[in-house]
């Protein structure tokens, strides 16, 4: 999870099915042809999955997943951030704290889809 | 035969020296003619109020055949001309100048002032090259001063935002914190507040996060470093007190007057949250860092401590 500034990030082994599961989703997923920015700010960014040993890496962010194989970065739009909600509650149960973390994370972006309420 | 106009002034005309044939004067041209880079047509146009650097006009063209040279050229610091050895040729020409003769100098200019002026291009040229600067402790805090061993003034270092440095190699872009940032020195550790010294952070809270960087060998702001211990940033230390997100982060003030800072394995920026330039750490949008913690001084012997 990339989320720290000074503390390593939190990070976790992904179930081998839910990582299959994964692939399987993004190569249905539609691809975005604009150039999009990964998020840089303080704060939570998103999520880096990495294969031990591979220099290959998928991130998940903001709606989209960057898939960076063979130097080659493809982007897909990953609607109403499912994927990036089905790998953040593969980390819930892995720790306290991090279970609180992941929650606090996933009302945020639940948040984020409500329709700003009216003053009037 | 030259004159060498020194670039400093804003309303009055700048000071200008008549510089005689010598040998001096040749060996300064030939390194000159050998080293193009730190010659300009004119001054730069990022150029702003202070020192900026010489104007070269050379009055006969024996010089300038001989030497392969424009008839007038510019010699901006190493600041704006970014040649590593540009402040070596200003300090040529002010040997020069001392040897020269003012030229139109105005009636009220006395003989002593022309050597106040040499020696301020020099401190100027001496402050530019280590990126020394006085940090005053405000005047509101200073009556508190007799309750705490605290200077007035203390000399820093701000060097200039090179983002490059940490964002351009996928190894330290990633295993480079804030901490790092701030220190300026790269550990490819991540490196956290007080493991270095042994004294690592038990918590992640104002108090223990400070006392972990102390232990590395951080000073309080207003409590000086001597000059052996340059270079001596001016740092600021946040923290998120949760609940759930819990972590700290570094700023690092440069010398164009704002902040940069490096959150965890991402680029190195000098913008907040809201994509704004960080001139006051202390207000600008910090995210989940609420809580300011305060200043610090890094120093030379610290950053060699981080791990």
């Amino acid at each position: 999870m990339d989320i720290y500034s000074g503390q390593p990030n939190p990070r976790w082994k992904l179930d081998k099915k839910v990582f299959q599961d994964m692939l399987e989703e993004i190569s249905h997923l539609a691809t975005e042809n604009k150039l999009i920015p990964r998020p840089n700010q303080l704060g939570y960014r998103g999520l880096r999955v990495v294969m031990v040993g591979e220099h290959e890496e998928i991130y998940i962010c903001g709606g989209y997943v960057f898939l960076c194989y063979k130097g080659l970065e493809t982007i897909f739009i990953d609607g109403g951030q499912q994927i990036e909600r089905k790998l953040l509650k593969s980390g819930i149960g892995m720790s306290d704290q991090l279970s609180a973390l992941i929650s606090q994370i996933l009302q945020s972006l639940d948040d984020a889809r409500l329709p700003a309420k009216s003053n009037s | 035969m030259l004159i060498i106009t020194a670039d400093l002034f804003s309303g009055r005309p700048n000071p200008q020296w008549l510089i005689e044939d010598s040998p001096e004067l040749r060996a300064t041209l030939g390194l000159l003619s050998s080293e193009r880079n730190v010659i300009f047509s004119e001054t730069p146009s990022e150029a702003g109020l202070g020192f900026r650097g010489f104007k070269i006009e050379l009055l006969d063209d024996h010089l300038a055949y001989q030497f392969d040279l424009n008839s007038s050229f510019y010699i901006p610091l190493e600041h704006l001309s970014k040649h590593w050895r540009s402040n070596e040729f200003a300090e040529r020409l002010i040997a020069l100048m001392r040897q020269g003769k003012r030229y139109e100098a105005q009636d009220f200019e006395k003989k002593e002032d022309e050597e106040a002026l040499l020696k301020y291009l020099i401190e100027q040229l001496s402050l530019a090259s280590t990126g020394s600067f006085q940090d005053h402790l405000p005047e509101e805090q200073k009556a508190e001063k007799i309750l705490e061993p605290l200077s007035h003034v203390c000399w820093i270092e701000l060097w200039p935002f090179n983002p490059g440095f940490w964002n351009n190699d996928q190894n330290t872009l990633r295993n480079n914190n804030c901490y790092n940032y701030a220190s300026n020195w790269r550990t490819n550790t991540f490196a956290q507040p007080g493991r270095g010294s042994g004294h690592m952070y038990s918590a992640v809270t104002c108090p223990a996060v400070s006392s972990g960087a102390l232990s590395d060998g951080m000073h309080h702001r207003y409590d000086c470093f001597p000059d052996n211990e340059k270079p001596r940033f001016l740092v600021a230390m946040v923290v998120a007190p949760g609940p759930g997100f819990v972590d700290y982060h570094w700023y690092r003030k440069h010398k164009e007057g704002f902040w940069g800072h490096k959150p965890g394995g991402t680029q190195a920026r000098n913008v907040d949250n809201s994509g704004n330039v960080i001139f006051d750490p202390q207000t600008c949008n910090r995210g989940p860092y609420t809580q300011f913690c305060g200043y610090f001084y890094g120093c030379n012997s610290q950053r060699h401590r981080i791990r």
